[in-house]
């Protein structure tokens, strides 16, 4: 497809960006634990065919709430005739990228404000670089869209292909979404998920994101996401993983003005020999009175390894700033491995921050007292397990949603 | 109901070190009746206690522990728990994250699936509760709390016997739940155990005070100390031990 001369223009820079910085090595500190041999292994064509999900499949996914409106892609492409957009109210443009640039051009292009840091983010690059389509949702000021948003992307195991999808997310002033944002691999398959999302928060927007990504389980799994917050602007995010056989995410917060809250959560389950999961979480704090919040659990066991990265940055005009990060992370085998890493960077000198990071076993004493009142083994471990995480899918906003996340957490 | 022969019990510190707890403690429980053990501390009762739950952080030496026959050691935790053996804990385990209600439910619920019983529903078992929890003196709200997270020393306690009278076990062991305890805490344990005493079910208590055994009446006082029963009498062998101290125990001379 031809795409207008700037966009062209801007994939071009990002194609030379990418060559020019290359696939990262294990000396840049950002991919210390990622092994990224099994790229290469990948020969990463992009999707021709169009291939079909049943309309069984796909109802299979819906979630059990009669007012969210469902936006399917397959393979990376949006799918219309399973979409719910003439829901969609007015004030509202919730499409593929491909039709917002034919119908809504400016407000794409106003978008696409930020160039992306190749050298930093070398993926996300690459993504904007080949990107063919994604999610445009663009939210007018005032508007308060009450139903949430279940963006599908199925993925139908295409071997060796990349699937690039662009997202893009634009909260017009004073106004407000719920989106959950779900991967799957239905028919598995040895494929490589490359996304970006970004999101423009414009000021007293308020916005709740919950992320699922169950891909395949051989399938290689990386999104970007870049936040961009104005004046007292609302972003939360949950990001829950549990498939994949590589799986990195990356979420890049900007506070720009005053106010600006962020809160990113996470719960990873790394269950598999051989799996990887990676999430890093960068806020940089750039105005006074902005916040922010980091949660992330894990669970490791076999012989799977799970790196947390939460870096804060603090500009030494961002006084009166507040935040915390915590990790932890319970190991269930003795050939799991987790690294975890805190960073704090601070130039400001009236904040408030704290940090806290664990690495441990199950608790055998609890597992015990529940044993000694008759609940079985199995199902201690899961119940201990499952409180666990609930205080991470607790912060999930939208009930149905929460409901929808902890049903993909399986512990049994 | 509960045979104990010659039970002999190791523990492994973190050094590798081989240390014996029990070193041979025979006793019998009949049906319907109410044994203490008193003794110094470290003389090995809140271990016999755990072993006979099931804890598996100890070597099990020697020894035979059978409940109507059935012989106990060779069995899982659950498995003891759902033939009726319910240990109240000296400290009871926080679970962060785990609903008190949910967990008690999920635990009566297992238990009756061993047993071939329905489970019981959510109402229903709310109904259960709610009664026994004036009988314990905790209100509504601890069933919503994460189990015993925040709780004080009596809460913890109170809600160990809440289990208790849920779970309707047939062998309780109460290790040192009357500690820390104020009077009227004190007197509703009592109560509790008093009013599931009838004529089956058996009970073996672990405490420091004769206090206790002014409202719960013993059948049979055991004195325990370096791993063995050193001596079994009535009730009055408790005032004797109030007035003279573990002493005589240690240098070896007759009470």
């Amino acid at each position: 497809m031809s795409f207008p001369t700037w966009l062209a223009d801007y994939r071009a820079a990002q194609h030379a960006a990418f060559m020019q910085h290359g696939v990262p090595v294990r000396g840049n500190e950002r991919w210390k634990y990622a092994d990224l041999g099994m790229l290469a292994q990948q020969k990463l064509t992009s999707v021709s065919g169009s291939a079909e999900v049943s309309r069984d499949t796909i109802a299979s996914y819906r979630m059990h709430v009669d007012d969210a409106m469902l936006l399917v892609f397959i393979d990376g492409k949006f799918a219309p005739m399973h979409s719910d957009c003439e829901l969609l109210p007015k004030g509202v443009v919730a499409c593929s990228l491909r039709a917002a640039l034919a119908d809504h051009e400016a407000l794409v292009k106003n978008a696409f404000n930020d160039d992306i840091a190749a050298g930093d983010y070398p993926f996300a690059a690459l993504n904007s670089a080949v990107f063919t389509d994604g999610l445009f949702l663009h939210v007018a000021e005032n508007i308060k869209l009450s139903q949430p948003l279940h963006v599908l992307m199925l993925s139908t195991g295409n071997e060796d292909a990349m699937i690039a999808p662009h997202h893009m997310l634009v909260l017009g002033e004073n106004s407000e979404a719920e989106l959950i944002h779900e991967y799957v691999g239905v028919d598995g398959g040895k494929y490589f998920t490359n996304a970006v999302m970004s999101i423009t928060a414009n000021a007293n927007s308020k916005l709740h994101v919950t992320k699922i990504q169950h891909e395949s389980d051989d399938a290689l799994h990386m999104e970007n996401f870049f936040i961009n917050q104005r004046a007292d602007s609302y972003v939360s995010m949950t990001n829950v993983t549990t498939g994949a056989v590589f799986s990195r995410d990356e979420v890049i917060v900007q506070l720009q003005e005053p106010g600006a809250e962020c809160h990113a959560n996470g719960f990873y389950h790394a269950s598999r020999d051989g799996q990887y999961v990676d999430h890093h979480v960068d806020f940089k704090h750039a105005a006074p009175r902005t916040n922010s919040g980091m949660m992330y659990k894990g669970i490791a066991d076999k012989r799977s390894r799970a790196v947390f990265n939460g870096s804060l940055y603090v500009k030494k005009d961002a006084q009166k700033m507040n935040a915390y990060q915590e990790n932890h992370n319970l190991l269930l085998s003795g050939l799991a491995e987790v690294y975890s890493k805190p960073e704090l960077e601070i130039y400001a000198d009236d904040v408030k921050c704290r940090h806290g990071a664990t690495i441990g076993q199950l608790d055998q004493d609890a597992m015990f007292y529940m044993r000694a009142r008759g609940i079985y083994q199995a199902t201690a471990m899961s119940i201990l397990l499952r409180g666990f995480v609930e205080e991470v899918l607790q912060r999930i906003h939208h009930s149905a949603i929460r409901q929808h996340a902890m049903k993909q957490v399986k512990f049994l | 109901m509960l045979q104990i022969k010659q039970l002999e019990v190791n523990i492994q510190d973190e050094k590798q070190n081989v240390k014996p707890i029990l070193r041979g403690v025979s006793l019998q429980i009949n049906p319907g009746e109410v044994h203490v053990i008193m003794g110094p501390n470290g003389s090995g009762k809140s271990t016999l206690s755990n072993v006979l739950a099931g804890r598996d952080d100890y070597q099990i030496v020697n020894g035979v522990v059978t409940m109507n026959d059935v012989d106990l050691l060779s069995l899982m935790p659950e498995e003891r728990a759902a033939l009726g053996v319910f240990l109240a804990f000296q400290y009871p385990t926080e679970i962060p994250g785990v609903n008190n209600m949910y967990f008690l439910r999920t635990a009566l619920n297992s238990q009756r699936k061993h047993k071939n019983l329905p489970p019981l529903d959510a109402a229903d078992f709310l109904m259960l509760v709610k009664s026994k929890l004036k009988e314990v003196g905790l209100d509504e709200s601890f069933l919503r709390r994460a189990v015993n997270e925040g709780f004080s020393g009596g809460e913890k306690k109170r809600n160990e016997v809440l289990q208790m009278l849920v779970l309707e076990p047939s062998f309780i062991i109460l290790d040192e739940t009357d500690s820390g305890l104020d009077i009227d805490a004190l007197q509703m344990v009592a109560r509790c155990v008093n009013s599931m005493r009838d004529g089956k079910r058996s009970f073996l208590i672990v405490t420091h005070y004769q206090r206790l055994l002014d409202y719960i009446e013993p059948d049979v006082i055991h004195v325990m100390a370096q791993g063995k029963i050193q001596k079994t009498g009535d009730k009055s062998l408790a005032l004797e031990l109030e007035a003279k101290g573990y002493g005589w125990l240690e240098n070896g001379s007759a009470l």
